[in-house]
């Protein structure tokens, strides 16, 4: 191990168990499971991005959750893991936010047959997308760390407060057009469907856990 | 520290103290009179700015000159002045005759060793001219005055402490903003012009084509009330930032409740002015008349509180920073689009007489507008520490 670099042991062997994961993951979404044939609204192949686009999309809202609660943590207990972990929680957040957009934007062109929709729920992801930007943009503006800390936090709150206010503003601004919004994600999927879902979920998550876990450790 | 308790609640000590560095803490656009007037309401101490200014030679011609006019010494003597009014229980100077002409240098030292309290300390690196012994034994042996805002007891409850709001601050930081812009003409002279430019800009890239203008009016003037509005921000923060004077502000005594309310109210009524301007320009150039007068009136009160109030909180938060100009944007921009959806379909409901939506959204505006103001109060006190 190099003895500057900020590997530890337990990093290493995550890394090394997800790549292998990955790896299998693949294996089970683009060819042992089957395509989406069943109804009127099969999705045939198209489903297979599926299996990217939820976990992501799961794993993106819960970078952004950790990142509010690390945040109060922070300003509560003002302790630097705190701020780490909302710190590397908001960088992988938002590497995962794209690619839930890029995902879902490739999964609308072949659907809906066009790149973007203002959907309610597109439309306030690529919002808190461009939100979570600022903060990062934030953070490389500061230079003292205590000061940083606490105004990114606070930024970070603020913003948090404001989801609901974005969620229920472009929900009402895209019901009084349209008379009902798009998703169609059918609930009841056979067998190697679920579970190539529910491992690329569990996959998705780990692979935040493994970037987003600060290092040095620990938190408090 | 001054027979206040720095652990349980710094701020009560904040009156006591004066400081004078390098920066002196001064607005440039606003004479002399009327720095050393706001800083020392600020600090609740009227009655002794004459007796200060004249201490200092400054109650002649120059109190009426705008202290971006003067010369370094004749700045530092005003920075002195407001310190002298303020009287505050403990000085700290940092090079005090730093570009002081020889006279200038005499009228301070005459100043400092006018008759004053007792329990007083200074401290500087340069006391051989502050007559040292007097101020300093004063200090340890006579009971102090009272503080000026002991009414703060010590170990309260901070959420408490912020449900009294102080609206004389607001009052007078509000009234400080609209006098800078009495005097520098920002406002008039280039905020109104750029609005009005947006709306040009817009038509060409529409096409003059009247319909289509028209039909967008509400959206292209909401635009520009938020381009407008980041330019008012940045301007409200701009002369709050140079000189020292986020230090001074800190320490002036104002409730940061009240700073955050009278900025967001001086920015709220830019944004009115330049509301009236634009709803003008709409009208005559897009040829579109609002149906519903009192809709349009209560959504666009309620959007500009809503707007005023989040850009003080955001401002601040990057008024501190270089880069505050390019990240202003890109933070406060996506806060507000829920302001931006509101307002331009309460405006579309009242243009197309629909109000029953409208009303909806302007319900919505209040609510973000009374959220931000609540958060401004809350907020603005640990990012004016920050900034």
């Amino acid at each position: 191990m190099h003895p500057d670099g900020t590997a530890s042991h337990g990093s290493r062997v995550l890394g090394s168990i997800l790549l292998v994961a990955t790896a299998v993951f693949l294996v089970v979404a683009l060819v042992a499971s089957p395509p989406d044939d069943a109804g009127r609204d099969a999705m045939g192949d198209m489903v297979r991005i599926m299996y990217v686009h939820v976990p992501v999309a799961i794993a993106c809202y819960t970078a952004f959750l950790v990142t509010a609660l690390a945040s109060a943590m922070y300003l509560w207990k003002r302790t630097e893991g705190w701020d780490c972990l909302a710190a590397s929680s908001a960088e992988v957040g938002v590497v995962f936010t794209a690619l839930t957009l890029a995902t879902g934007s490739i999964w609308g062109h072949i659907a809906w047959g066009t790149w973007w929709e203002w959907d309610p729920r597109l439309t306030s992801t690529s919002l808190m997308f461009v939100m979570y930007v600022g903060y990062l943009a934030l953070r490389r503006a500061v230079i003292d760390p205590t000061s940083r800390a606490k105004q990114a936090a606070i930024l970070r709150l603020i913003s948090f407060v404001n989801v609901p206010v974005v969620h229920y503003s472009v929900d009402w601004w895209r019901s009084l057009h349209q008379t009902a919004t798009i998703s169609r994600f059918d609930p009841t999927i056979d067998g190697l469907k679920l579970f190539a879902l529910l491992f690329g979920m569990v996959l998705a998550l780990l692979l935040y856990v493994a970037d987003a876990a600060p290092l040095p450790p620990p938190v408090g | 520290m001054l027979e206040v308790d720095l652990v349980a609640d710094p701020r009560p000590v904040h009156p006591l103290v004066g400081l004078l560095g390098h920066a002196t803490g001064l607005y440039d656009d606003l004479t002399v009179a009327e720095n050393v007037r706001f800083w020392t309401r600020a600090g609740a101490r009227g009655p002794a700015m004459p007796a200060a200014m004249a201490r200092l030679g400054l109650d002649g011609r120059l109190a009426s000159v705008p202290v971006a006019r003067l010369s370094a010494g004749q700045r530092r003597r005003a920075a002195l002045a407001v310190m002298v009014a303020r009287r505050p229980r403990l000085w700290l100077l940092d090079e005090p005759h730093a570009s002081s002409t020889k006279p200038a240098e005499t009228w301070s030292t005459g100043s400092w060793s006018m008759p004053s309290p007792p329990g007083r300390r200074c401290c500087s690196h340069r006391t051989s001219s502050i007559e040292p012994r007097r101020w300093r034994t004063a200090a340890c042996t006579s009971p102090a005055e009272p503080p000026p805002q002991s009414r703060e007891a010590p170990g309260r409850c901070p959420l408490a402490d912020r449900a009294r709001l102080d609206p004389a601050a607001a009052r007078l930081v509000a009234g400080k903003d609209l006098r800078l812009e009495w005097r520098s003409r920002v406002a008039v002279s280039q905020l109104l012009p750029f609005a009005l430019l947006v709306l040009v800009l817009f038509a060409f890239a529409l096409d003059p084509d009247r319909s289509v203008l028209r039909d967008a009016a509400p959206g292209l003037f909401w635009l520009a009330v938020l381009f407008s509005t980041l330019l008012a921000i940045q301007r409200a923060f701009a002369v709050e930032t140079v000189d020292g004077i986020v230090d001074a502000l800190r320490i002036s005594g104002l409730d940061p409740a009240g700073i955050f309310l009278g900025k967001a109210a001086g920015i709220a009524l830019h944004l009115l002015v330049v509301e009236v301007a634009l709803g003008v320009g709409v009208t005559v150039m897009y040829g579109a008349s609002p149906s519903g007068p009192l809709l349009v009136v209560a959504s666009a009160v309620a959007a500009t509180v809503g707007l005023a109030a989040a850009g003080a909180i955001y401002g601040v938060l990057a008024a501190g920073l270089r880069v505050r100009d390019t990240l202003l944007p890109i933070l406060w921009l996506p806060v507000v689009a829920p302001l931006l959806i509101g307002a331009t379909q309460a405006f579309d409901a009242a243009y197309e007489q629909t109000s029953g939506a409208g009303w909806r959204w302007c319900g919505l505006l209040a609510a973000f507008a009374l959220l931000y103001a609540a958060i401004g109060i809350f907020a603005f006190e640990p990012l004016l520490e920050e900034s």
